[in-house]
């Protein structure tokens, strides 16, 4: 069963998107992405020399007219293309109190994989450490991942590099990669990570979420004491408007940082909050990113 | 006028920071609540580093106030109080037997040292530039600093009190000190209790350190008397001992032979003997050696099933006897006989009854065979040269007072040993004339009633009221006035083979026999019970003094009128009660104004009115 946030209409918006890949890569079926595998398709790719064994219909009568060659076109065939969705597990993704995050960060795989399995794709959304799904396919398997990914929560690794190494080393089809995290984390971190995702030979697309509780920690100007979701440490200052703006500053300075390691090594990157309506982030935001067409 | 702040107990103050650093950790903890859980900490790590140096402690209004009742509370805790202004005091020690009792939880401190440690906190609570004078009660009134001296001064001198046997005389003590316009406050430490109701005016101030919570502590029992008999040629002693508490109990009491050269006592017998509550006992020893000379009786509680009588003073429950003292033989001339006026009581003097009519035909005959005279309503013709004691003379008397209080009185004249004279009157007292020899030590306003004098080595004194018939305990005032007269005019202190501490005569080859030997003696007031020896004799010293011994039927001190009035200062304020009633008075104002505060609050959303 779907979350309640995926209404008939989103749902109808959506099947009007399909996945789209900047590379091509090999399927391992007919599909509805261009394939690096030549053969029967709409999409021309090249010409050559007829060869035995070669559909006759195929061959180019006008060429043949024209200078008494026998030369066929080729078209790139259409395959199935692995999507692989992958669910930052870290505590941070769920704040005590403040579960909106981890709901829009499910909602969005979610959402993708619907997308996805609408055009034949083989979808897994993986929840590193915690939950794998194995690739599926097919529109009814839209339930088993919503129904798989409902009770779930995040549950912080040890290493999150090293369950990202694991989830990642089950893809035997390089296709498109989407990291959905709120990305946290030092920069060296995300670089880590990304490396990992390129060494795959995956297209990559990361989406920053990021909630109410990363905007404005706390609520009242007071002396605090914040302890960390993830690791437990707790750390005293004090929270005053200079400090509301010097840490808004420090995350649009760490945002910005990201994005710009991410574009430089063509890894897409979209952005939303929890307070933005996700309808808007999944039929506008998202597909100016390129990975919805 | 205010007097300088001091604090009783100033070490306490380090409570003040101790609540300032509980308080500000805990509006810190307040003002952070819980750990407020965020998703990651490492931009609020880099915002930190930033902006450590702005973090700082901003305590609201409400801290202020809190940390006000904490230091009002500090300030009590540490015993604030206000110092009088500078002033004269005269503090006075009782330092009588009585004060050498042990009881309670004191972990064996006495009395007296209980009583010296309120009295250095006394004059500690002085100003410092107060000056004071220490007294010490007995044997008589005497100034331990030699005159008015600095605070810390008084409170060096007050180390070398020590206990003295002998009696407070503490209203007279006090009737003299007050009397006296230099000093502004007169202040008394004792073991005796206060009067309920004390008379107006501050002047004089009572600080008893008595206990009446365990009147059983205060049990004690004591050898009240001890003297020689001769029976058939055979010596016999007959020791008193008395119980001073609320119920019966077992006693032991032992005869020990004094042996000399080298001192030793031997046990030569003992009785087990029931006490009852408050009543004496006398115990005889018979049969004894006729060659020992020197006997100590000793008493102890015996247990009697689970109970045991207390003994809260140890000092009088030993008594010394010299066997064979010198006899007295006093003439009295008069026209009773001593059965008649109770003199045959008086065991260390033996009167021979000479009426008037035989007396003047007697009196160059009987110069050489009696010690004294005691005249009782008789007039010797001319002067004998011979000790005489006169009582009631009546062609001396030119004057009749009725039941008139005494004006004044020479404390220190041996006549007035161990009497309390500021609340007397003498009944029926004729004034006196005086030859020029003579001085008074007793005075009505009118004019002498009693005086003495020494002339040709004798000792003379001249009663002008009746002290007659000796009544002993019923009439202990003048039964005591009348046997120190009898001492002063014989010219000795010894009483059925022993002398009392106080009145023994000290001399430099006098020293004093204790059970281990040793201690020789140097003061007057270092006088105890025992044995001393002189380069020929020796002598037993007792002290019997039943009204030191009753620890449970204390007297209680009746300080002398004043009579004259005068501003002093009150002793020391403790301010701790009045700042515990502000805090108090503050908290309760908070209360209040939380709870008018909360109830508008609750009208104001609309919640129950």
């Amino acid at each position: 069963m779907l979350p309640a946030i995926f209404t008939p209409a989103l749902l109808k918006n959506l099947e009007l998107f399909k996945m789209h890949s900047r590379r091509a890569f090999l399927g391992s079926k007919q599909g509805g992405h261009i394939s690096l595998k030549r053969g029967h398709g709409l999409e021309f790719a090249d010409y050559r020399r007829y060869e035995l064994g070669d559909n006759p219909r195929h061959i180019d009568w006008g060429v043949y007219a024209r200078s008494d060659k026998l030369i066929v076109k080729t078209f790139q065939e259409e395959q199935d293309l692995s999507v692989l969705i992958l669910i930052d597990p870290s505590n941070s993704m769920r704040p005590q109190d403040h579960p909106q995050k981890w709901e829009r960060a499910i909602a969005t795989a979610l959402a993708l994989a619907y997308i996805a399995l609408m055009q034949q794709d083989r979808v897994s959304i993986s929840i590193p450490g915690i939950k794998d799904t194995p690739f599926l396919t097919g529109m009814r398997a839209i339930h088993s991942l919503a129904q798989a990914l409902s009770e779930l929560q995040p549950n912080q690794p040890a290493d999150l590099t090293l369950s990202m190494r694991s989830a990642i080393s089950r893809v035997r089809f390089p296709g498109l990669a989407i990291f959905i995290s709120d990305l946290l984390m030092p920069i060296e971190q995300v670089r880590e990570i990304t490396e990992l995702l390129r060494a795959k030979n995956l297209d990559i697309t990361t989406i920053q979420i990021l909630g109410q509780s990363d905007i404005t920690p706390f609520a009242q100007v007071s002396d605090a004491v914040a302890e960390d979701s993830e690791t437990g440490e707790q750390l005293e200052f004090s929270w005053d408007g200079d400090s509301q703006t010097q840490y808004a500053f420090l995350l649009n300075q760490h945002a910005q940082q990201i994005r710009s390691l991410l574009l430089s090594r063509g890894i897409g990157f979209a952005s939303q909050l929890t307070t933005q309506p996700f309808d808007e982030f999944m039929l506008r935001s998202l597909p100016a990113t390129g990975l919805l067409r | 006028m205010m007097g300088e702040l001091g604090f009783l107990a100033p070490a306490l103050f380090v409570v003040a920071p101790l609540g300032l650093g509980v308080l500000v950790w805990v509006y810190r903890r307040k003002a952070q609540g819980k750990a407020l859980v965020v998703p990651t900490l490492f931009l609020l790590r880099e915002l930190k580093r930033s902006s450590q140096a702005r973090r700082q402690f901003k305590p609201p209004p409400r801290f202020f106030f809190e940390l006000f009742c904490i230091l009002l509370l500090t300030l009590a805790l540490a015993g604030m109080y206000q110092r009088r202004p500078a002033m004269r005091i005269a503090a006075l020690i009782d330092n009588s037997i009585s004060m050498g009792k042990v009881v309670g939880d004191g972990a064996g401190e006495t009395d007296l040292a209980r009583a010296i440690g309120l009295a250095r906190s006394f004059i500690q609570s002085a100003s410092s530039d107060s000056q004071i004078e220490i007294f010490v009660t007995s044997p008589t009134l005497r100034s331990v600093t030699d005159g008015l001296s600095s605070r810390d001064e008084g409170i060096r001198k007050l180390d070398t009190i020590k206990l003295a046997f002998a009696a407070d005389s503490l209203e007279s003590a006090l009737s003299k000190l007050a009397l006296q316009a230099s000093y502004e406050q007169v202040v008394a430490f004792t073991d005796r209790p206060k009067k309920a109701k004390e008379p107006a005016g501050p002047r004089v101030q009572i600080e008893s350190i008595r206990a009446d919570a365990n009147i059983d502590s205060l049990s004690n029992i004591a050898l009240t008397d001890i003297r020689y008999l001769e029976r058939d040629g055979k010596t016999e002693i007959a020791v008193s001992a008395s119980s001073y508490a609320t119920r019966m109990g077992a006693a032991k009491v032992t005869l020990f032979e004094v042996q000399q050269n080298p001192w030793a006592l031997r046990k030569v017998a003992e009785k087990e003997i029931t006490l009852p509550s408050r009543g004496s006992q006398e115990i005889l020893f018979n049969d004894l050696s006729p060659q020992v000379l020197l006997y100590s009786a000793k008493i102890e509680p015996l247990r009697n099933g689970n109970s045991v009588l207390g003994n809260a003073l140890a000092t009088d429950d030993r008594a010394w006897i010299e066997i064979g003292a010198k006899e007295h033989r006093v003439a009295l001339v008069g026209p009773l006989s001593p059965e008649a006026l109770g003199l045959n009581q008086i065991n260390f003097v033996t009167f021979e009854h000479l009426k008037p009519e035989e007396f003047a035909g007697e009196e160059t005959k009987a110069a050489n065979r009696y010690s004294a005279y005691l005249f009782h309503r008789y007039k010797a013709q001319g002067h004998l040269d011979k000790p005489t004691l006169s009582i009631l003379p009546p062609q001396l008397a030119n004057e009749n007072g009725q039941m008139q209080p005494l004006s004044s009185w020479d404390a220190t004249h041996p006549a007035l040993r161990y009497l309390a004279l500021a609340t007397l009157q003498m009944p029926k007292a004729d004034v006196l004339a005086i030859p020029d020899w003579g001085s008074a030590f007793l005075s009505l306003s009118s004019g002498p009633i009693a005086w003495s004098g020494s002339k040709n080595s004798s000792n003379y004194i001249t009663l002008g009221f009746e002290v007659l018939p000796y009544e002993g305990k019923k009439s202990p005032l003048l039964s005591i006035l009348l046997l120190n007269s009898l001492k002063y005019v014989l010219g000795t202190a010894a009483v059925g083979g022993h002398v009392s501490a106080g009145d023994l005569n000290l001399s430099a080859e006098l020293q004093f026999f204790n059970q281990d030997g040793s201690a020789a003696i140097s003061r007057r007031e270092d006088i105890s019970p025992g044995i001393y020896q002189g380069a020929e004799t020796v002598t037993a010293v007792n002290y019997f003094e039943t009204t030191e011994s009753d620890l449970v039927g204390a007297r209680p001190v009746v300080a002398a009128e004043r009579t004259e009035s005068m501003e002093v200062g009150a002793r020391p304020r403790l301010l701790a009660p009045a700042l515990c009633m502000f805090v108090m008075l503050l908290l309760l104002i908070d209360m209040i104004i939380a709870v008018l505060g909360r109830k508008r609050a609750v009208t104001a959303s609309g919640g129950p009115k």
